[in-house]
C-alpha cells in the first residue's frame, strides 16, 4: 500500500468515527511515514507495512483524549458539594473512610444525619446505607492519577462534615489522613473510633461506649470526653492537652511533646511521652494511687514506684520533668 | 500493565525525552523504543493529551522541503515531570521493600507459611 492510500483510508476511518481533529492526526501520521522513509531508507510500501492498520489506529485514537467523553470535554466538571441525609434512628453504625480531607463531626438538635462532602472529577465517594450501616467511602483512584494529577479541589472545599443528633444510638468509625479531624457535642451509644494523620485532632464534649482517638505529627486536644469503657488517645510529635476526661481506663500517648492533664476521672491512667514534660493535676491524694513513674534527666514529683490505693497511675517520659499534683494533697 | 499506570509512565517518559530538547514524532518513537513499545498510534494520544494539559506545545518547521511537526516541553510540563520524579522516589522505597521481601521468599519459601506475627 502506498502512503497516500494508507492516509486516505485512515482519514476515512477517523471521519466515520467523528474524530475531532482529523487533519491534525493525518499530518502527524504523514510526518511519521516521511521520517521513517528518510531515516531508514525505506520506500513507501515498506514504511506503510510497519504502520498499524487504519482500523486499529482509529480504535486506539478513540481511547485518546478526544473521546474520553463520559464528561463533555469542553465543560470540565468543577468541584461541587454533595449532601446526603439519613434517618438517624435507622443507623446503628457510621463508617467513614477518607484521605487528605478535613473531617468535622458535630452533634446538634436534629433527628437525621446530614453528610456533606465535596465531589469533583477526581474526588468521588461511594455512599451506602443498608441494614443499619451507613458508609461513606472515598473511591480509590488509579495509582498514576493519584501521583500525577492534582485533584483540583480548592482548600476550602477539602472538608467532609457530618451533622448528627446530640444523642446518637450508633457506633462511629471515622478515618481520614493528612488533615484536621474535629468532633464536638455528641453522645454516642456505641464505641467511637476516629483517626487521621499529620493533622490536629480535637474532641470536645463527647461521650461514647469506648473512645479510640489517633493522629500523628500533630496536637491532640481532648476536652470533656467520657467513655464507659476505655479511652485511648495517641499522637506523635504533638502535644496532648486533656481536660475533663472520664473513663475506667485512660491512656494518653505521644512523643517529643508534652502532656498536660486536668480533671481526669479514672481508676487506671497511663501517660507516656518522650523528651517533654508531663504536667497537671490528678484527683485524690498520692496514697490513693499505685504509681509507676520514670523520667531521665528531669525532676519527678511522683514516687518512682508506690504501692498505694486501688487506683493505678503510670507516667513515663525522658529528658523532661514529670510534675503531677494531687488535688487532695497539701503541697 | 494497568492501563492507568502505563498511561502515567508513558506521559512522563515522553516529557523526559522532550526535556533534553525539542523532538518530532518518529524520533520520539525511536528514542522510547528501548524503554517501552510506542507505536505511531499509541504515541499520538499521548502527545495530544500532553498538549491539552499544557505540558507541551507543537510547532511546524521546514525540514528537507516539507513542514515537520516538532514538540517542545513547556514550563508546566517540566513541573509535571519534576512532580512525577518526586513522587516516584517515594514509591521506589516501597518497590525496594517489596522486591527484597519477594527475593527473601524465593530463598526461604518456608518462611511464607509461617506468616507474620504482629
Amino acid at each position: 500500500m502506498k502512503r497516500e492510500e494508507y492516509l486516505r483510508d485512515l482519514k476515512l476511518k477517523l471521519e466515520q468515527d467523528d474524530f475531532a481533529q482529523v487533519e491534525e492526526a493525518i499530518a502527524y501520521f504523514n510526518d511519521l511515514l516521511e521520517d521513517r522513509m528518510a531515516e531508514e531508507g525505506m520506500d513507501e510500501e515498506a514504511a506503510v507495512a510497519l504502520m498499524d492498520a487504519p482500523d486499529l489506529v482509529a480504535s486506539q485514537l478513540r481511547e485518546g483524549p478526544e473521546k474520553t467523553a463520559e464528561q463533555p470535554q469542553d465543560e470540565p466538571q468543577g468541584p461541587s458539594w454533595r449532601s446526603t441525609v439519613a434517618q438517624a434512628d435507622q443507623v446503628r453504625r457510621i463508617l467513614l473512610r477518607d484521605r487528605n480531607m478535613r473531617l468535622t463531626v458535630i452533634g446538634e438538635k436534629r433527628e437525621d444525619i446530614l453528610i456533606r462532602h465535596p465531589e469533583s472529577e477526581k474526588v468521588r465517594y461511594a455512599f451506602t446505607l443498608s441494614e443499619g450501616r451507613l458508609s461513606l467511602t472515598r473511591e480509590e483512584l488509579p495509582l498514576t492519577w493519584q501521583l500525577f494529577f492534582w485533584d483540583g479541589l480548592p482548600r476550602e472545599m477539602r472538608e467532609v462534615t457530618l451533622r448528627v443528633p446530640l444523642d446518637l444510638a450508633a457506633e462511629m468509625d471515622l478515618r481520614t489522613s493528612n488533615a484536621r479531624l474535629t468532633l464536638r457535642d455528641i453522645t454516642c451509644w456505641g464505641s467511637l473510633t476516629a483517626a487521621t494523620s499529620n493533622g490536629a485532632l480535637s474532641l470536645e464534649n463527647i461521650s461514647a461506649k469506648s473512645l479510640s482517638i489517633k493522629t500523628s505529627n500533630a496536637a491532640l486536644s481532648l476536652s470533656q470526653a467520657s467513655a464507659r469503657q476505655d479511652l485511648k488517645a495517641a499522637t506523635s510529635n504533638g502535644k496532648i492537652t486533656a481536660r475533663g476526661l472520664s473513663a475506667p481506663g485512660l491512656t494518653l500517648k505521644t512523643s517529643n511533646a508534652s502532656i498536660a492533664v486536668a480533671e481526669l476521672e479514672s481508676g487506671d491512667i497511663t501517660l507516656g511521652t518522650s523528651n517533654a514534660a508531663i504536667k497537671g493535676t490528678l484527683s485524690g491524694q498520692v496514697a490513693d494511687w499505685t504509681i509507676t513513674s520514670r523520667t531521665s534527666n528531669g525532676k519527678n514529683t511522683l514516687p518512682a514506684s508506690n504501692q498505694g490505693g486501688s487506683r493505678r497511675l503510670s507516667a513515663h517520659t525522658s529528658n523532661a520533668n514529670i510534675s503531677l499534683k494531687f488535688t487532695a494533697d497539701a503541697y | 500493565m494497568d492501563p492507568q499506570l502505563k498511561r502515567g509512565l508513558t506521559d512522563a517518559c515522553v516529557l523526559a525525552l522532550l526535556s533534553r530538547g525539542d523532538s518530532y514524532g518518529y524520533r520520539l518513537m525511536k528514542d522510547a523504543a528501548g524503554l517501552m513499545p510506542l507505536s505511531a498510534s499509541t504515541l499520538y494520544p499521548v502527545l495530544r493529551r500532553l498538549e491539552e494539559a499544557g505540558a507541551l506545545l507543537v510547532y511546524s518547521q521546514e525540514h528537507t522541503g516539507r513542514l515537520r511537526r516538532y514538540y517542545r516541553i513547556t514550563p508546566e510540563g517540566r513541573a509535571q515531570l519534576a512532580a512525577f520524579v518526586r513522587e516516584w522516589e517515594a514509591l521506589g522505597k516501597v518497590y525496594a521493600f517489596i522486591k527484597q521481601r519477594e527475593a527473601e521468599n524465593q530463598e526461604h519459601p518456608d518462611k511464607e507459611e509461617a506468616g507474620h506475627e504482629t
